[in-house]
């Protein structure tokens, strides 16, 4: 059985037990070995976290070796020395999420040791704060009195134009997810609106999504139209403004969506509700120009 | 005479030469400024120019497999912004089955947010050792053993702030290791 270093440091009272600089290193210089000793990383995490008054949630370095060599398969191209190295970042890793709080605190040695030697990806916790500094993200889409939502620039990316925008939405939706694709025949821009809050859950909260297809031939575009016209729909008073605008009711999908068509020239325009109320689906369409 | 005749020729000569450069440059840009996205010289493919469009400030590749076209961009406005371009290669002559198509990920992260999902997601997957890339580490990591059947390899690349991935179906390590280099 291999010596553990650290259990020998710790027993000689002569000695004074190093500093998180010290295990640092050793716990680097550990990592970094082509055979590292797994019981001797365990016990410098341990006293790192010790130090830092981190608690350490009970995990088994063999353990989740095994689990990770089991899951690797007998073809893998990495050897044994990459697997542990993997494991032992994995180890790291769930000692991190059981103190992210206190990490970002005081546990920064911790992540670089762990995530840069044990080859991790470039989760350097101390270079992604310094970098944060100076790079900001906030965007929000160009808007005018006519386009309070950003519609117009979000379509002129792909340098298209759309005939009509929501004007109003619901407060409490905010735009979500903006998706642009090329078929061969169209381009198709949806924009989507959630409620805050709901995004990662499906069929939860208010929804509203703008669906716009911008075809290259209008003929391709009847054949569409009449898809949906012959689909059972409905077709619904759209006066105003928008007076050559033809909207259609499409039978509702479930309770909770309304699905409503129109089309203007070359592009067709479909929006799905989601959760709203009739007055509130209704009002949207009614605030298009 | 014969030598201003000799003379005038060579100069037409230089002339058409030029000329159809010019020309093929021309079309060139054209072809790669497919969906309108604005190309340089530093931004080959126009996707620092795409994300620009939506508030990121990104590293792009230089080289990408031939036939590659944008067939997509998705932009997420969450906890993490994030924007996914889809590219499929359309190859003149159809050499290779199934097809190759890729996709590239952009996703903002800022201190508040814990990586450690990231990290986590790719324990599963093979490490190569990291590539010096434009001043940071980039890497290629093998989804062979996954249960991803297209997806041979992909690439991690992280600077200011912003983690991009690159998911490669269809194409192999010498290719990934192309686009991971002209990082820029």
């Amino acid at each position: 059985m291999k010596e553990n270093i650290f259990e020998k440091i710790c027993s000689d009272s002569s000695v004074l037990l190093p500093d998180n600089a010290e295990l640092n290193e050793l716990l680097e210089a550990e990592i970094a070995k082509e055979n590292p000793d797994t019981e001797l990383i365990d016990e410098l995490i341990s006293a790192i976290a010790e130090n830092d008054n981190l608690i350490i949630p009970d995990v088994d370095i063999e353990n989740q070796l095994f689990s990770i060599k089991r899951k690797a398969g007998i073809n893998r191209r990495k050897g044994l020395f990459k697997q542990k190295k993997a494991a032992i970042a994995a180890v790291v890793a769930l000692i991190a999420v059981g103190n992210i709080s206190t990490l970002t605190v005081s546990g920064e040695n911790l992540f670089t040791a762990a995530f840069r030697k044990g080859e991790q990806i470039f989760i350097d916790l101390k270079k992604i704060k310094n970098d944060s500094q100076s790079s900001k993200y906030d965007f929000s889409p160009p808007t005018t009195d006519g386009d309070p939502y950003g519609i117009r620039y979000f379509c002129s990316v792909y340098d298209e134009i759309p005939p009509v925008v929501p004007t109003w939405i619901p407060d409490n939706l905010s735009y979500h997810e903006v998706t642009l694709s090329n078929i061969d025949t169209y381009s198709h821009i949806v924009v989507d609106f959630k409620e805050y809050g709901y995004e990662k859950e499906m069929h939860k909260g208010k929804s509203f999504s703008i669906n716009y297809y911008f075809f290259n031939n209008r003929d391709d575009l009847g054949e569409y139209l009449n898809h949906y016209k012959g689909n059972n729909s409905e077709k619904v008073l759209f006066e105003g403004d928008n007076s050559s605008l033809t909207a259609y009711t499409l039978p509702q999908i479930n309770v909770a969506v309304h699905s409503i068509f129109m089309c203007r020239d070359n592009v067709l325009i479909q929006t799905y509700s989601l959760n709203l109320t009739d007055e509130e689906a209704f009002a949207i369409l009614d605030a298009i120009r | 005479m014969k030598k201003l005749f000799v003379s005038i020729g060579f100069a037409m000569l230089i002339f058409i030469s030029l000329f159809s450069t010019v020309i093929s440059k021309t079309n060139s840009v054209s072809a790669d400024s497919q969906n309108s996205i604005e190309t340089e010289t530093s931004d080959k493919y126009g996707i620092k120019s795409l994300c620009s469009k939506f508030g990121f400030d990104v590293d792009a590749p230089e080289y990408l497999p031939e036939g590659a076209a944008h067939t997509e961009i998705k932009y997420v406005n969450d906890e993490n912004p994030s924007i996914s371009l889809f590219f499929r290669c359309k190859e003149p002559v159809k050499t290779s089955y199934p097809e190759k198509h890729f996709q590239i990920i952009y996703t903002y992260f800022d201190e508040s947010t814990s990586l450690e999902e990231y990290v986590l997601e790719f324990n599963d997957w093979e490490l190569e050792e990291p590539i010096l890339v434009n001043g940071t580490e980039g890497y290629i990591v093998s989804a062979s053993n996954t249960e991803f059947d297209e997806y041979l390899y992909f690439i991690v690349y992280y600077r200011k702030n912003v983690l991009m991935r690159i998911f490669l179906a269809n194409i192999g390590y010498e290719e990934a290791y192309q686009i991971l280099k002209s990082i820029k």
